[in-house]
C-alpha cells in the first residue's frame, strides 16, 4: 500500500527558480528509501513538502491518503523530521522541555505528555545528561535528542536531512543504529545522505535527484552504477 | 568571551532562587529597576551584597559571566564620562573646555552602580529562569491586556532567551573566521563593521528560518498544553521576606 503519494509536483523558489518539476513518486509503508543527488538537486524541498513545510505551486501531495495542505496538523503527526542543523532544531533549554515542545503543541494533557517524555528519555537513555543544556551537548547528543524529540509524536514516517553530517565515526555509527532500529519497529525511513557506504545496506529504495528532476528510482543496486553521474560517490564496499 | 557568554543562559539548579516563582522573580526585577534609581550609596552597597548573596546561595557563574563582558564596562565608562562632563563648580578637574565637578562625578558614579546592578541581578535572572517559565510569566502578565495576542509574544520571548547563547556563537564562529582572513590588519573600523554585520545577519536570518521550520514540523500551535506553576508557600515566605528587604534598602 502506497503511504506517501506525490503526484505531478513543480515547485518555484522565490526568485522563481524550478526547484522541483513536475515530480511523481510514491513510498509504501515501511520502505526505508535513500534520498541522495549533487547539492542543489531539490533533495530538502521534496522532504519538506511530506511535512507540509513547502507547499507545492502544482500537483498534490499525500500522506496515508491524507492531501497535506488541507491537513498540516494530522501531517506533522504522521511525518516526523529531522533537520540537519540540530542547533535550530532544539528549543528548550533542558532536553526534558525540548523533548515536551511537540506534544505541548499537540494540547496533550501534562500527565500524559510527562509519561511520554520519560519513556523516551529512557528508552535513548538521555538520563545522564538529562540536566546538561542541550546547546552544549556533542553533535552526536544533539541528534540523538533531535531523534527522540521526533518520536516522542509517535510519527509514522521519520526524515532524516543528513543526519551523519559533522558527526565523528563514534556517532555516526550510534545514529546509524538508531535508524536502523526504527525501521525495524516498522517506522517508514527516508534519509537524505551524500555518504552511502554503510547506510545503503538497509536501504530497500534508492532516489537520485538531479536538477528538480527524479534521475532514478528503486532498488539501490540498479543504481550503483550511475551514482557518480549525479554527483554521490559511490558507497565503498562497491568500489573495491 | 564566547565561553561566557553562553553561560548566559538558563543553567540548571535547585537552589532557592531557581525554585521562587518566575512572576515574584519578575516583579521583584521589575521593583529593583525602579528604586534602584532612587536609593542611596549605602543602599547600593546594600543591594550588591544582596547580589552576593543570592549568587552564592544558587551556585550560578555570575561572577565569571561578569569578569567576561568587557563591551559592557567601556558602556559604563563613556556613560560615566558623559554624565560628569557638566554641571557647575566647585570643579575637581579642570582643563580647557573639560570640567568635572565633585557633584557630577559622584552621580556620575551612582548612575552606572546603577546600571550594573540592575544588569547583574537580569543576568541572575536569565540564568536561573527556564525560558518555558519566562513565556509562562510573559503570558501571566499581558494576558490581562485586551486584543493583545499575548500567548504569540510570550513564545517570542522565550525564544530570544533560548537563542541568546545560539547567537553568541554565530557571532564568534563569524569573528574567528574574519580574524583567520587577517581582518585585524584593516584599521577602518566602519570598513570592518561593514564586512561583520552583513554575514552576521544573514546568519540571523538563516538560523531563524531553519528554526521557524524545525518549529512548524513540530506542529507549532499558540493553542498548546499551558504550564501550570501555581504559588506555593515558599514563594509567598520569600516574596515578603524580599519586600521586607526593599524597604529596608529604600530608607537607608
Amino acid at each position: 500500500m502506497n503511504f506517501i503519494e506525490i503526484k505531478n509536483v513543480t515547485y518555484k523558489s522565490s526568485s522563481n527558480n524550478i526547484v522541483l518539476d513536475d515530480i511523481s513518486l510514491t513510498i509504501k509503508e515501511k520502505d526505508f528509501v535513500i534520498i541522495c543527488g549533487a547539492n542543489g538537486s531539490g533533495k530538502s524541498t521534496l522532504v519538506k513538502l511530506l511535512n507540509g513545510l513547502v507547499i507545492p505551486d502544482k500537483g498534490e501531495v499525500f500522506v496515508s491518503n491524507i492531501e497535506v495542505k488541507k491537513n498540516l496538523r494530522k501531517v506533522r503527526e504522521l511525518v516526523g523530521m529531522v533537520f540537519q542543523n540540530t542547533d535550530s532544531q532544539i528549543v528548550g533549554e533542558t532536553i526534558y522541555d525540548d523533548i515536551a515542545f511537540g506534544l505541548e503543541n499537540l494540547s496533550l494533557d501534562e500527565k500524559v505528555i510527562r509519561k511520554r517524555v520519560v519513556d523516551i528519555i529512557e528508552e535513548f537513555d538521555l538520563i545522564e545528561i538529562l540536566n546538561t543544556p542541550p546547546y552544549s551537548l556533542s553533535g552526536g547528543e544533539k541528534k540523538k535528542l533531535c531523534i527522540a524529540s521526533i518520536l516522542v509524536m509517535k510519527p509514522k514516517v521519520i526524515v532524516f536531512d543528513e543526519p551523519f553530517m559533522s558527526l565523528d565515526f563514534f556517532s555516526k555509527k550510534k545514529i546509524m543504529k538508531e535508524i536502523i532500529k526504527l525501521h525495524k519497529k516498522g517506522h517508514t525511513i527516508i534519509v537524505i545522505t551524500h555518504n552511502l557506504d554503510e547506510i545503503i545496506k538497509y536501504a530497500n529504495k534508492i532516489l537520485i535527484m538531479s536538477k528538480g528532476n527524479v534521475a532514478g528510482y528503486g532498488k539501490p543496486n540498479d543504481f550503483l552504477n550511475m551514482l557518480e553521474n549525479f554527483g554521490v560517490k559511490k558507497p565503498y564496499e562497491q568500489k573495491f | 568571551m564566547s565561553k561566557s557568554f553562553e553561560q548566559i543562559n538558563y543553567i540548571h539548579g535547585i537552589s532557592a532562587v531557581h525554585r521562587f516563582d518566575v512572576r515574584f522573580k519578575f516583579l521583584f526585577l521589575l521593583i529593583i529597576s525602579i528604586i534602584s534609581f532612587k536609593l542611596s550609596f549605602y543602599g547600593l552597597v546594600f543591594l550588591t551584597l544582596f547580589l552576593f548573596f543570592l549568587t552564592i546561595e544558587s551556585s550560578l557563574p555570575l561572577f565569571s559571566v561578569l569578569k567576561k563582558i568587557k563591551s559592557f564596562y567601556i558602556f559604563l565608562i563613556i556613560i560615566f564620562f558623559v554624565r560628569s562632563f557638566r554641571t557647575s563648580p566647585p570643579y575637581i578637574f579642570q582643563y580647557k573646555f573639560i570640567y568635572f565637578s565633585k557633584e557630577a562625578t559622584y552621580l556620575g558614579f551612582l548612575f552606572i552602580f546603577r546600571l550594573f546592578i540592575i544588569t547583574s541581578f537580569s543576568l541572575l535572572f536569565i540564568m536561573s529562569t527556564k525560558s518555558k517559565e519566562v513565556r509562562f510569566a510573559t503570558y501571566y502578565y499581558l494576558k490581562f491586556i485586551p486584543f493583545f495576542p499575548a500567548e504569540r509574544v510570550s513564545f517570542m520571548l522565550s525564544l530570544i532567551f533560548r537563542f541568546i547563547p545560539a547567537l553568541f556563537t554565530s557571532f564568534k564562529e563569524l569573528d574567528e573566521a574574519q580574524k583567520s582572513r587577517n581582518i585585524e590588519l584593516k584599521k577602518n573600523p566602519i570598513y570592518r563593521m561593514k564586512k561583520f554585520i552583513f554575514p552576521f545577519i544573514r546568519l540571523v536570518f538563516k538560523d531563524a528560518s531553519d528554526l521557524t521550520d524545525a518549529i512548524e514540523s513540530r506542529n507549532f500551535s499558540e493553542v498548546r498544553t499551558k504550564t501550570k506553576l501555581p504559588f506555593t508557600s515558599e514563594d509567598w515566605f520569600f516574596f515578603l521576606i524580599l519586600i521586607c528587604f526593599m524597604f529596608i534598602v529604600f530608607f537607608i
